[in-house]
């Protein structure tokens, strides 16, 4: 398995629509859109298809501890070109994000190739390889952390690692790095972000190796669970909820100036729903359809 | 020195009762047992502490801690191992968990407070399920150890409040025991009324 694979990157990063207030779904919105514009600005208009929540929120999060106000305005959006709707400013995060979204849709795309050798991807690497070059020369450090992780993770699983903690933990060191941005100034935020991205990493990588142990044994794929050879479900949901609190306690460090409500609407209810939603067997949309547009 | 009224969030005419309300909540939020093995315990620790000296500038006319929550679970505390378990503590306090952890994997011998600490070095790492198998096995092995189970305890609590702020945030199903709960109540409200909503209770 990989998290690469499957029908989106993540998919378990989500809000939890019910409990959100109007407000705070149109901000949560807004960015969304401000990342799809400023990846339309800067990486051309079709590389905006493979938008997700994930690169959303990451805006969201780093905007949570910039002084900078975010300015929000009216645009024509083509998926919806009778209305304008309000999306977010183009900024230094909302860029960053979008060039993170771009490298992301871009390894995904060589794990498809090297996992599935699939057909799509082929096609899409052409596509996206010059774009692929600009994000990289935006941020070749990232780039390199990137890449090597990965590669760690393509290794440990080749070798049939049977410590899920061990795997997991270099997907959160990827997300880690990516949290890790010099573009938040003050130290102390940085480690805080640091370590929630890591959580975050960590969290994604079992919940998706959990939910796709069936499919790897049918197909005799690689899953940490697999490898390990029994677990408890009841014991590993807790270790995720603990991963979650510790996630949580540590937002509260952040003392965030704006975007609160959202995230933790996300962190509490959005995370633990796709908890739930994986340990209770339910096959039906564990994952959030990425690149759905909001309504 | 910061503001204290800026640090507990409260107005400047605020009564002693708001003030210790917000001080209660900001303890709760910040206390280090919210922090054990995390490797942003020293900020907490801060932010704790700041809390702490506003609150007691605040209600200093009474006479200092009163009522505030103090100390925290350290690891290094009440260790009575070895010389290498101490010096592991330490190096584990330190976050410098590589050291302590090849420390551990020379041992030959592996009691109770070698899993324990084991365990600690998995959960700082953010390896959680490890770190908890571990300190779950140290219980285990030495059921009256106060301070594993007292660790074991604080990582089962953290696990609790998230689910209740969830739960508190709308996010709880009404399961049966909540219907059940649910219906007693409102069965007993009948009586009081003069109804009988279920018969038989």
């Amino acid at each position: 398995m990989t998290v690469m694979g499957g029908n989106g990157l993540f998919g378990y990063i989500r809000i939890h629509k019910d409990e959100l207030k109007i407000k705070d779904y149109n901000l949560f919105k807004a960015y969304y859109c401000g990342v799809c514009q400023t990846i339309k600005k800067e990486y051309g208009f079709p590389a905006r298809y493979f938008l997700s929540y994930d690169a959303a929120f990451l805006a969201l999060m780093l905007s949570s501890v910039s002084p900078e106000p975010v300015t929000v305005k009216p645009i024509r959006c083509l998926a919806n070109p009778l209305i304008r709707r309000p999306a977010a400013e183009k900024d230094a995060i909302l860029s960053y994000a979008a060039s993170v979204n771009v490298l992301l849709v871009w390894f995904k795309i060589i794990d498809d190739w090297k996992d599935n050798h699939s057909l799509r991807s082929l096609f899409l690497m052409p596509f996206m390889v010059g774009k692929r070059n600009k994000a990289r020369k935006r941020f070749p450090e990232l780039y390199k952390k990137m890449e090597a992780s990965l590669g760690e993770l393509s290794v440990l699983e080749k070798a049939g690692c049977d410590i899920p903690d061990q795997v997991a933990g270099v997907f959160g060191q990827l997300m880690e790095d990516i949290f890790d941005t010099d573009l938040i100034q003050t130290e102390e935020k940085r480690r805080i972000l640091s370590r929630c991205g890591y959580l975050l990493g960590r969290f994604i990588y079992i919940l998706d190796a959990w939910a796709d142990k069936d499919e790897d044994e049918q197909k005799k794929a690689y899953n940490p669970f697999l490898a390990s050879g029994g677990q408890d479900a009841g014991t590993l949901r807790l270790s995720l909820e603990y991963t979650l609190g510790e996630l949580a306690n540590n937002i509260v460090l952040l003392n965030v100036t704006k975007n609160k409500d959202i995230i933790d609407n996300v962190i509490y209810l959005g995370l633990e729903k796709s908890l739930e939603n994986v340990f209770s067997g339910s096959k039906n949309k564990v994952k959030e359809k990425q690149h759905e547009r909001p309504i | 020195m910061k503001d204290p009224y800026e640090v507990l969030g409260v107005p400047r005419g605020a009564t002693q009762d708001e003030i210790k309300k917000a001080y209660r909540k900001l303890a709760k939020q910040y206390h280090p047992d919210n922090y054990v093995n995390n490797p942003l315990a020293d900020l907490a620790a801060e932010k704790f502490k700041e809390i702490n000296e506003a609150y007691e500038q605040l209600s200093g006319n009474q006479g200092g801690t009163q009522g505030s929550y103090q100390g925290g679970y350290q690891s290094g505390g009440q260790t009575t191992g070895a010389g290498n378990f101490a010096q592991i503590r330490n190096l584990i306090n330190m976050g410098r968990l590589e050291e302590a952890e090849r420390l551990l994997d020379q041992m030959g011998d592996r009691p109770a407070e070698w899993f324990f600490l084991k365990g600690s070095v998995f959960m700082r790492r953010g390896w959680h399920s490890q770190g908890l198998n571990f300190i779950q096995q140290a219980v285990n092995m030495e059921p009256h150890n106060i301070e594993y189970r007292t660790v074991l305890n604080q990582y089962m609590n953290q696990t609790r409040q998230y689910r209740n702020v969830g739960t508190g945030m709308g996010g709880g199903n009404m399961d049966a025991c909540d219907c059940c709960q649910s219906m007693i109540c409102a069965d007993c409200c009948c009586e009081c009324m003069g109804g009988d909503l279920i018969r038989c209770c």
